[in-house]
């Protein structure tokens, strides 16, 4: 019996195409490659089981993207009950993720491929709360418009527009305190030798 | 323009999301103000740095088809729930219905066999004269209304005023139940004379040869059978075959005042 397989054909033919970009959308909020497979795969179930709710024409991208950000802060919530790899920002009123960046706990090829696109700027954003992180990452990364940030993340376009901003200048600052750090401590050991 | 009013739209320009004219004041503030300069500067660089990234990192070798996989399992799990939930429910009610169905089809046909009357069961004047030696024939059954039930009619008794009944009974040969019998008998210049008398429902009793006569509006068949004559007719719904080994002329005087 087969009462779903035409449904199912037809949410793969309009979904799986998004693969990529959601799977890239998670590892960037999460900052780890299993957790970001699992949640892709999580939240591809769950869009199926609810795919009746969706309305064919309407957006598609925005509509996985918010189910994927949904089951990312589930997941992230579930790294709450789990303290050793979680901390709380301090500069933020939200949650946000902290990964063991144990090398020994890592695979070869995993360190190779995180290390081509961690350094300053993923690290920068881990920090960011949830409110200015989202609406950045669906600009920067997936190059979607004020108004589908609004919809998928269900806030005023206004609000999008003023996140973005504030976003940007936490992460400028960010990266502009590192790159000072760096260069300090350059300099110390310079002095030191 | 000044740095106030033109810093918010940094953004926007950076982003193509200004319009035209807009766009342009801004532009035209930057040329005079390295600080908005600077600040768009680090938003195209923002871009740049996230344009690098973008196909980082690359997608897991097997992760959608690993995906495609989950949801065919999904899928047979939604079939089974379903199935469990609706399709099995409404199958046992699709069968029940159906049963029911055919049984409201099939429940007058059924109706119709039970309430068909037996097909007639033909009785030959000839061996009903032959079995009248045979005492196997005869079931004995003294009580009229017993009698009738057993044979399933109402008995409709003829006038014989001379005659005492000797015994009474249902026929059981050839299969048949529905015959009465009785045996009469009188007292006579030589000796007893024996008169029996068969009783069917109309149509049971059948005479192969027999010569039809018109007795006191009576359409009689008289025949003979070795010893014995008989008299074969039809009456108030009911069958009579009268034999005896009385001559046929009494035979009739006793049909006649029947």
């Amino acid at each position: 019996m087969k009462l779903f397989h035409n449904r199912r054909k037809e949410f793969e033919k309009l979904t799986l195409s998004l693969g990529h970009d959601l799977f890239r959308l998670a590892y960037w909020r999460l900052g780890n490659l299993q957790d970001a497979e699992d949640v892709v795969q999580e939240a591809y179930l769950r869009a199926f089981r609810s795919f009746h709710t969706f309305q064919l024409g309407t957006n598609v991208k925005g509509w996985m993207t918010r189910i994927l950000l949904n089951v990312v802060n589930d997941a992230l919530k579930k790294r709450v009950r789990q303290p050793d790899i979680l901390a709380i920002d301090d500069e933020c009123d939200e949650l946000v993720s902290l990964q063991d960046h144990s090398a020994a706990s890592r695979d070869p090829e995993v360190q190779l491929i995180e290390g081509e696109i961690r350094p300053d700027l993923l690290d920068a954003l881990q920090r960011l709360p949830t409110s200015l992180l989202h609406p950045l990452l669906l600009r920067e990364l997936e190059d979607m418009t004020y108004a589908e940030i609004a919809t998928t993340l269900d806030i005023p376009t206004g609000t999008v527009m003023s996140r973005l901003f504030r976003a940007r200048r936490v992460v400028r600052d960010r990266l502009t305190k590192k790159v000072k750090g760096i260069v300090q401590s350059e300099v110390t050991d310079h002095e030191l030798q | 323009m000044n740095c106030s009013d033109a810093r918010p739209l940094l953004d926007l320009l950076s982003d193509g999301a200004l319009e035209a004219k807009d766009s342009a004041l801004v532009l035209d503030h930057l040329k005079s103000c390295d600080e908005c300069q600077y600040e768009l500067n680090y938003l195209e660089e923002l871009h740049s740095r996230f344009l690098e990234a973008k196909d980082k990192p690359p997608l897991p070798a097997g992760l959608m088809q690993r995906i495609s996989q989950k949801l065919k399992d999904e899928e047979r799990n939604q079939d089974k729930q379903f199935f469990e939930q609706y399709a099995r429910p409404i199958s046992m009610v699709a069968i029940a219905a159906t049963l029911a169905l055919i049984g409201c089809l099939l429940l007058p046909w059924i109706h119709q066999i039970n309430t068909r009357p037996a097909p007639m069961q033909i009785a030959s004047a000839d061996t009903l004269v032959e079995d009248l030696v045979s005492e196997r024939t005869l079931e004995p059954v003294i009580d009229r209304s017993e009698l009738a039930k057993r044979v399933g009619y109402d008995l409709k008794y003829v006038r014989l005023p001379e005659w005492q009944m000797d015994r009474s009974g249902v026929y059981k040969s050839q299969a048949l139940t529905q015959i009465a019998r009785f045996d009469f008998v009188r007292k006579g210049q030589l000796g007893d004379q024996h008169l029996s008398c068969y009783q069917a429902p109309q149509g049971v009793i059948r005479a192969k040869v027999a010569n039809l006569e018109n007795l006191e509006g009576k359409r009689v068949f008289f025949g003979s059978h070795g010893k014995f004559q008989f008299a074969l007719w039809s009456q108030n719904g009911r069958d009579y075959l009268f034999v005896t080994a009385l001559s046929k002329p009494q035979l009739e005087e006793i049909v006649r005042s029947a």
